[in-house]
């Protein structure tokens, strides 16, 4: 019984943190209407500057890994998406592709192509007693942010300024302009919240894994985007029910599949959600749009 | 208060308007009228910036508006009721007046809901559960809201009933009343001209016939326009 | 291939020669190098392949694929799995099946074989993933990269795992990838011309107008999806067999990125643009390399080793071609169409007209023979809360013209969506012949013979006028030369036969119109649902369009359906008027009857005209 608790805690942990990558994901898309592929650069930049940083306090690393997601979102959207905003679709992803690129490779040559160690505090290493669970205190950290990062973004979208721009500005851009809403403001704003939410997730990879390399943000992109599409495009509930699926079903497929199975557990787990796209393919939760576009 | 000189608009390699020479003074209430695809609406998304002229000069109160983002042109006074009204269906009623709303906006927003008393009673609803009639109204009190100089109206009729396009003609009325300046898009000819001081007919991209009212009602060319040649 | 009709034969050979002379030439190069300097040359012939293979998906489609890849990689390891000697085998993959482990193949089937597995994995993997929307093939694709990597690095015993395979013999040289990427060139060019290619463009330039025509997209997707992982798998197999080792790596994100660089930068659409952007960033790429290395550029300046750089500069070479030039080198043409030509088809004068001789043939029996028309019974539609048609009756019998008119926002265009399969009414039905088809797709309704025109001309901008048209009986099944031909007979009657060859993108905009009924009319249709064709055109043009379509309901013996706001075309040529205001039929008669009828003029002008109007 503890061992089946057990594992759904260890599922749900891991589904937030797909949550928050899908959150990222979803935030661009519904301002921009394109898929960033340079996501996983957003996470993985700021795990380098934990390991950048490995001698200062840990609060201190923290910090400056969540200047850097934001930084490095605001500048990406400044200097390459603002040019193709009005290009098409395929231009979009494969600008963000060059960017993806561009910024894995510079950190290969100024740091190292392979993967380096950072050490977690003590703190986060350990597990903690709830009951008659051991749960390691890094999925609390992890379940617990998830939450804030829920309430936080409802609180922004919902009782802000800001949050109401964004709002309108994702669902007719055109309308909100003329209503004076300023476009560079609020997908700057989508994209440093981005930043900020990809930061978190490349500290919590890190505290998990132990290491930092320049692919390292390549899996998360692709979690974020499957998790984006089987919840239903541009809902960030769609983000979070698309999030926790892959995180439960991936978790719990890592506990209990065979093992002559266990290492296409990754295969397994992405195969399943194009099957639902197939069945579905406005996703989860994604209206069933009419077909009128004339 | 808003003059346009010559100007041209293009979509896609075709032009769409072919020279327009138009002017607006403050506290005039202008309506342009003419047949589908006539290029009413390409003219009124020239003025507010939401598509470029190819060229021709749009100033307004001295400024040139070519080449302005929308935000800024509607920073400047300038508020477009679109066509079918598009207001955000997924916010609520309040929301959707609340983001229209700069600054302050607590006192206007009072006016605007008296107003339109029946906006004060939906206003936790979400806007697309609203009627045809109630988001028109909604949409006008959006664009009220930003306390304009001028107000663009396209097609502020189009799929309403009757009764309801009298409730908005009313609302009309009381702004034109308290000295709105008022540019006014409509298919439905009549109702216009016999609303507005003066009216142009535009047809094919070109200013066909314009003057004032009783002139209008009698140009055999605004039938033209609309019904071709008579039998 | 590409010889007749709708190219001229001379830009259709310059087209291919091009290409293969610059292939012809870089396998010159490679030959008379250093041996290292030929291995180099040797693997930018395999890439050439492979986005050769990028570019019949991409290209055509005008989708991203991010899988490819996966499929050059299943051609790589079938090859070397069967071309490792055995005893090699044994010892690095030890769970292979026996008939592959022990099989030492030559070159040339080792090839063979993996090109065929994976086209027949792309057509499997396919399947599925070009049922997906539009939006998430590049994510669907991109999960089947990772996936195959996955399956590839943790499959020890069969694929040898992280480490990979190695011993595999080296039998590739620069004559064979030349070869073979001359077979690329001319499959892919091939496929270009070929109905099913230009089906595909159709979607890539207006996905709404190639459904009107009868175009399948999952379909012609997989088509080019399956020939692309043929491509792919014929450049992994080589390569593989250039190199001697082969890891997952090899062939997964570095690659991908730098494979579709190369496809960017030299244009997405054309064959030329796949093969002078992978010479051109190939080349870029080594020069990189080498100043990597710690190597001086022309003397000149010298940095230390700095891994890294060239893929830095590949990607920044990526997104100034996407800001800057996003049609690439090429501009996304063909070696021959760098001059557009402007030239009369041979004109026709036919006892029948071809295009309905040609879609007949094509149309299946059971909806030929026209007995009955085309009806709507009762219906409704509403759109957030607005209700659009209220139980709305129309009947459109065999070749009879029907004007439908009616204010903005009345529920004309709506109604003819639904006629035509783009909306699915609340409640009624649609019935073609007799036959229920209210759910069909417009695709269906297209080959049984509706076809229909939008207020926005959708032209197909990226192929040429006669492409453009013929891509219309194409999409029902036609077959390449008699579409040319039926082609080539709707545009003499319609007037363009003068501008065949040039782009339709650049046509003016009564013509852009005109073009758009052509296309409607090559599908050979029964019934014509024509919006608005008048709109935007002077006196003149109104009046040529007039009798061409007056023309067109004879000699094509369909009836037309029409929507139109200029009261002129409707009188001289509609038979019957339909008017309809607020999503219901207020009149219906002859043109005289209605234009008299007092709720028609008040529905336009409104009641207080009407009194003005007789005061």
């Amino acid at each position: 019984m503890t061992d089946l608790a057990q594992s759904l805690i260890d599922a749900l942990a891991l589904g937030g943190l797909y949550a928050l990558i899908a959150i990222g994901v979803t935030l661009i898309y519904t301002v921009m209407g394109m898929m960033n592929f340079a996501q996983g650069e957003f996470i993985m930049l700021p795990a380098y500057a934990l390991y950048v940083l490995a001698g200062l306090p840990f609060a201190v690393a923290v910090c400056a890994a969540l200047a850097t997601g934001i930084a490095i979102a605001v500048l990406a959207e400044r200097v390459a998406f603002r040019p193709v905003r009005n290009a098409d679709l395929a231009a979009q992803l494969v600008t963000s592709l060059a960017v993806a690129t561009i910024l894995q490779n510079v950190v290969s040559a100024a740091v190292d192509a392979r993967a380096q160690s950072v050490a977690a505090p003590e703190l986060l290493s350990e597990s903690s007693q709830v009951g008659a669970l051991s749960i390691p205190n890094l999925e609390i950290l992890t379940l617990a942010l998830t939450v804030v990062v829920l309430l936080g973004l409802g609180w922004l979208l919902y009782r802000t300024r800001i949050g109401l721009e964004m709002r309108a500005a994702a669902e007719n851009f055109e309308m909100a302009r003329l209503l004076g809403v300023r476009a560079n403001r609020v997908i700057a704003i989508a994209f440093a919240i981005s930043g900020a939410l990809a930061a978190t997730v490349g500290v919590l990879i890190v505290m998990q894994t132990g290491q930092v390399s320049p692919t390292m943000g390549l899996t998360p992109v692709l979690v974020g985007f499957i998790a984006v599409v089987i919840g239903g495009f541009g809902r960030i509930s769609g983000a979070v029910v698309g999030g926790l699926v892959l995180g439960v079903l991936s978790s719990l497929l890592g506990t209990y599949l065979p093992d002559g199975l266990v290492p296409f557990r990754d295969a397994i787990v992405f195969s399943l959600p194009v099957a639902i796209l197939i069945v579905r393919p406005q996703g989860l939760l994604g209206a069933a749009t009419g077909e009128a576009r004339i | 208060m808003l003059e346009l000189r010559g100007l041209r608009v293009a979509y896609g390699g075709v032009e769409v308007l072919h020279g327009i020479e138009m002017s607006l003074g403050e506290g005039e209430v202008v309506g342009i009228v003419g047949p589908n695809g006539a290029g009413k609406s390409s003219l009124l998304r020239a003025i507010c910036g939401l598509t470029r002229s190819s060229s021709g000069e749009i100033s307004f109160e001295g400024r040139s508006l070519r080449g302005l983002a929308p935000e800024e042109i509607a920073r400047l006074g300038i508020a477009l009721v679109p066509e079918g009204r598009q207001i955000f269906g997924t916010l609520t009623v309040a929301e959707n007046l609340r983001l229209a709303a700069p600054g302050d906006g607590s006192e206007t927003m009072e006016q605007v809901l008296e107003r339109l008393p029946i906006l004060r009673q939906r206003a936790g609803q979400r806007a697309d559960r609203l009627s045809g009639g109630e988001q028109q109204q909604l949409a006008v009190a959006r664009a009220l809201l930003r306390k304009p100089r001028l107000l663009i109206l396209d097609e502020p009729s189009l799929g309403l009933a009757p009764k309801m396009i009298d409730v908005v003609y009313g609302l009309l009325e009381e702004l034109r009343a308290e000295g709105a300046t008022m540019l006014l898009v409509e298919q439905n000819a009549a109702r216009t001209i016999d609303f507005c001081q003066r009216s142009l007919v535009l047809a094919g991209g070109k200013v066909r016939a314009s003057g004032r009212r009783e002139e209008l009602q009698r140009d055999p060319a605004l039938l033209r326009a609309y019904m071709g040649r008579q039998l | 291939m590409s010889g007749r009709g709708l190219r001229s034969p001379a830009s259709a050979a310059i087209s291919l020669v091009v290409p293969l002379v610059l292939v012809v030439l870089t396998v010159a190069v490679g030959a008379s190098g250093t041996p290292s300097f030929e291995e180099t040359v040797t693997l930018i012939l395999c890439n050439l392949i492979i986005v050769l293979g990028l570019q019949v998906f991409i290209g055509n489609s005008g989708v991203y694929s991010f899988g490819q890849l996966g499929f050059a990689a299943s051609g790589a390891y079938l090859a070397a799995l069967l071309t490792i000697p055995a005893t090699f085998t044994a010892f690095q993959t030890p769970e292979l099946p026996k008939l592959i482990a022990d099989a030492q193949l030559g070159p040339l089937l080792s090839t063979l074989i993996a090109a065929v597995a994976s086209g027949l994995l792309a057509g499997v993997v396919g399947w599925p993933l070009m049922r997906t929307s539009t939006l998430a093939i590049p994510i669907s694709t991109f999960a089947f990269l990772i996936v195959a990597y996955n399956v590839l690095a943790n499959w020890d015993p069969v694929t040898g795992g992280s480490s990979g395979l190695v011993s595999i013999p080296r039998t590739t040289d620069v004559e064979t990838a030349g070869l073979w990427a001359g077979v690329a060139v001319v499959v892919a060019l091939a496929f270009k011309r070929s109905a099913s290619g230009y089906r595909l463009q159709a979607t890539r330039e207006d996905e709404v107008a190639a459904r009107s025509i009868g175009i399948g997209l999952m379909r012609e997707r997989l088509i080019a999806f399956t020939i692309s992982g043929m491509l792919c798998g014929i450049g992994g197999a080589l390569a593989v067999q250039q190199s001697g080792v082969l890891s997952p790596d090899t062939f997964y994100f570095a690659a991908s990125v730098t494979t579709i660089t190369m496809l960017v930068v030299g244009g997405a659409r054309s064959v030329l643009g796949a093969v002078v952007g992978t010479l051109a960033v190939a080349t870029v790429n080594e020069l990189l390399r080498n100043v990597e290395a710690g190597a001086s550029a022309f003397g000149l300046i010298s940095i230390g080793a700095t891994p890294g750089l060239a893929a830095i500069g590949l990607g920044l070479i990526l997104l100034v071609t996407m800001v800057a030039l996003p049609e690439g080198l090429s501009g996304g043409r063909e070696a021959g169409e760098l001059e557009p030509i402007r030239r009369r088809l041979p004109s026709r004068a036919p006892s029948t007209s071809p295009a309905v001789a040609a879609t007949d043939q094509a149309r299946p029996r059971s909806a030929r023979g026209s007995a009955g028309s085309l009806r709507a019974e009762e219906v409704s539609l509403a759109f957030s809360g607005l209700h659009v048609l209220r139980g709305v009756e129309l009947a459109l019998p065999p070749g009879e013209t029907l004007g439908l008119i009616g204010p903005n926002g009345a529920g004309k265009t709506t109604l003819v969506n639904v006629l035509s399969g783009f909306q699915a009414p609340d409640s009624g039905a649609v019935f073609l012949d007799g036959v229920d088809v209210t759910r069909w797709s417009p695709a269906r309704l297209a080959r049984a013979g509706l076809g229909r025109t939008f207020q926005a001309a959708l032209p197909f901008a990226g192929l040429t006028v006669v492409e453009s048209v013929a891509v219309g009986a194409m999409g029902v099944g036609v077959g390449r030369r008699e579409a040319v031909g039926v082609a080539a007979d709707v545009l003499e009657r319609l007037g363009l036969g003068e501008q065949a060859q040039s782009p339709a993108g650049l046509q003016p905009p009564g013509n852009q119109r005109l073009l758009g009924i052509a296309r409607a009319l090559a599908t050979g249709p029964r019934y014509l649902l024509l919006d608005e064709p008048a709109a935007g055109l002077n006196d003149e043009e109104r009046r040529d369009l007039v009798a061409i379509l007056r023309e067109v309901t004879q000699d094509f013996g369909c009836a037309i359906l029409l929507i139109e706001h200029d009261m002129n075309v409707v009188m001289d040529l509609c038979s019957q008027v339909q008017v309809l205001d607020d999503g219901e039929t207020v009149a219906i008669g002859s043109p005289e009857e209605v234009q008299a009828h007092p709720a028609v003029v008040e529905a336009y002008l409104g009641a207080s005209y009407v009194a003005g109007a007789h005061a």
